[in-house]
């Protein structure tokens, strides 16, 4: 190493940034040349002058920033669990939404297990047990067969032609089947309704004057509750005839009465028991 | 519980590492911004922004690096227009490392120690040098000569090359130089070279 050759690298060699071979040969050089071994000494200490000035106290940060920067980051702690919490609530909220739209899902889904059952088993036309019956004789019948009442609902135009025992699902049912007045049965009008009992609630329908009206296989069914048992009546009448057979809702309830139906029939399903049913 | 714990541990974490780096940063903001108002708001700043991200900080690694980096960054972005610094001459940035380090007039010195009087020099007047130097210069002679940072390490925080580092590093030492080279006669003559407690020195510079 030479002079003009430590210049090149004294730079490097003050910075730390040579290899150790070159460091070597400096060292070696500067042990031998009084001008370099000045030259070290005085940029050595150009270096040492900065880094001293730099340490004053008056380069330490003021009490009041360190103060300063903890209300800071307490209120980014702040900000970042709120976060958190809205980012958990809305998880919450729609985890929430999810279960009751699956809830919701569940239950019609059942729902419409029942309505397919009931038209199944209505298509059929099963045998009665007892034929042309009264109301009376129907409930009489049933009496003692099933775990709760059944009350025979009176349709405009319609009687009962038969009566039996049927499985809806896991449920025994009453069945009845109603014909036109002055049909033979086998014209279209026909109804069949289904009574049983539901006291866990697996049939999700509401109670008259509001039923649930669905359909399966071309037929309509209108279910409603009263109390733990559930009604569902199989038609094949349009939804129009079958708001005739149904009690007014709130909003027509003081309107004029629908001209089409017959001025002696009688606007609300009874479902009571017969002996207490108007006559016709 | 389980909010907030991850929070608390980040907080705990960036503390360890950030709050012993207070005083570099703040040392290096106020030669930055030369203001100490703005000083601490760079800080602040810096500290949030690196809080703020402190989840892509590679545990491990060198963290005074990655912080310096925000500081100089934000620097940049935020302090430095309103700073209004003079601008770099391209042939500044066009002078070699391989020119020679050391100008005559400190090589002279070097050979007469009795008149080189470097390490007479008060702190306050070292600063003030730093501080006249242009931003770009400016900046690796803190980096390197104030926060004994690599060359490389500030070639990736002020993401340009090495060489430009080295080039910049040169230019600004040898200026440095050159003005505190001037200011020993004035620093001798005034005899204020005496350390100064931190209040006093608020004091005075308030006064100023």
């Amino acid at each position: 190493m030479n002079c003009a050759e430590l210049d090149n690298q004294l730079m490097h060699y003050l910075d730390d940034e040579v290899e150790a071979y070159q460091r070597l040969a400096i060292d070696e050089h500067v042990a031998e040349c009084q001008r370099c071994a000045a030259l070290l000494a005085s940029e050595r200490l150009f270096l040492d002058t900065l880094q001293a000035a730099n340490s004053g106290v008056e380069n330490m940060a003021p009490p009041a920033l360190k103060k300063a920067l903890a209300v800071r980051l307490d209120r980014a702690d702040d900000g970042t669990r709120r976060m958190q919490f809205l980012k958990v609530s809305a998880m919450a909220a729609t985890l929430a939404a999810v279960t009751v739209a699956s809830h919701q899902g569940w239950k019609t889904f059942k729902r419409n297990q029942y309505v397919e059952d009931v038209v199944a088993h209505h298509v059929r036309r099963f045998p009665m047990e007892i034929e042309r019956p009264t109301n009376r004789q129907i409930e009489a019948w049933f009496g003692g067969k099933l775990d709760h009442r059944v009350s025979v609902p009176q349709f405009p135009n319609r009687v009962a032609a038969g009566a039996r025992l049927l499985n809806v699902r896991e449920k025994q049912a009453a069945y009845i089947r109603y014909d036109d007045e002055k049909g033979d049965g086998a014209q279209p009008g026909h109804m069949g309704l289904f009574v049983y009992g539901d006291k866990p609630g697996d049939v999700d329908v509401g109670t008259l004057p509001h039923p649930e009206v669905g359909s399966s296989n071309g037929f309509n069914v209108v279910s409603w509750r009263d109390g733990d048992v559930v009604y569902q009546l199989v038609t094949d009448l349009d939804e129009h005839d079958i708001q005739e057979l149904l009690p007014p809702s709130p909003g027509n309830a003081a309107g004029p009465a629908p001209t089409s139906a017959p001025v002696t029939r009688p606007n609300r399903l009874e479902v009571q028991p017969a002996s207490m049913q108007q006559s016709r | 519980m389980f909010l907030g714990t991850s929070t608390k541990d980040s907080r705990r974490q960036f503390e360890a590492l950030a709050l012993p780096l207070l005083d570099s940063l703040y040392a290096a903001a106020m030669r930055l911004t030369r203001h100490e108002g703005d000083a601490e708001d760079l800080v602040q700043d810096t500290f949030m922004r690196a809080y703020r991200f402190f989840d892509r900080f590679e545990k491990g690694t060198h963290f005074k690096a990655w912080i310096f980096k925000i500081l100089t960054n934000t620097f940049i972005n935020k302090y430095r227009r309103q700073v209004k610094e003079r601008a770099l001459e391209d042939d500044s940035e066009r002078a070699t490392v391989s020119a020679q380090f050391f100008s005559h007039q400190a090589t002279d010195a070097a050979a007469n120690p009795e008149a080189h009087v470097l390490n007479r020099l008060t702190s306050a007047v070292v600063l003030k040098e730093i501080d006249k130097l242009p931003i770009d210069f400016r900046m690796v002679v803190i980096l390197a000569d104030l926060q004994e940072f690599s060359y490389r390490d500030i070639a990736e925080m002020l993401e340009v090359p090495v060489g430009t580092v080295m080039s910049r590093l040169f230019r600004g030492r040898k200026l440095l130089q050159k003005a505190l080279t001037q200011e020993e006669g004035t620093e001798l003559s005034t005899g204020t070279d005496e350390p100064l407690d931190l209040a006093e020195f608020r004091a005075r510079k308030k006064l100023a």
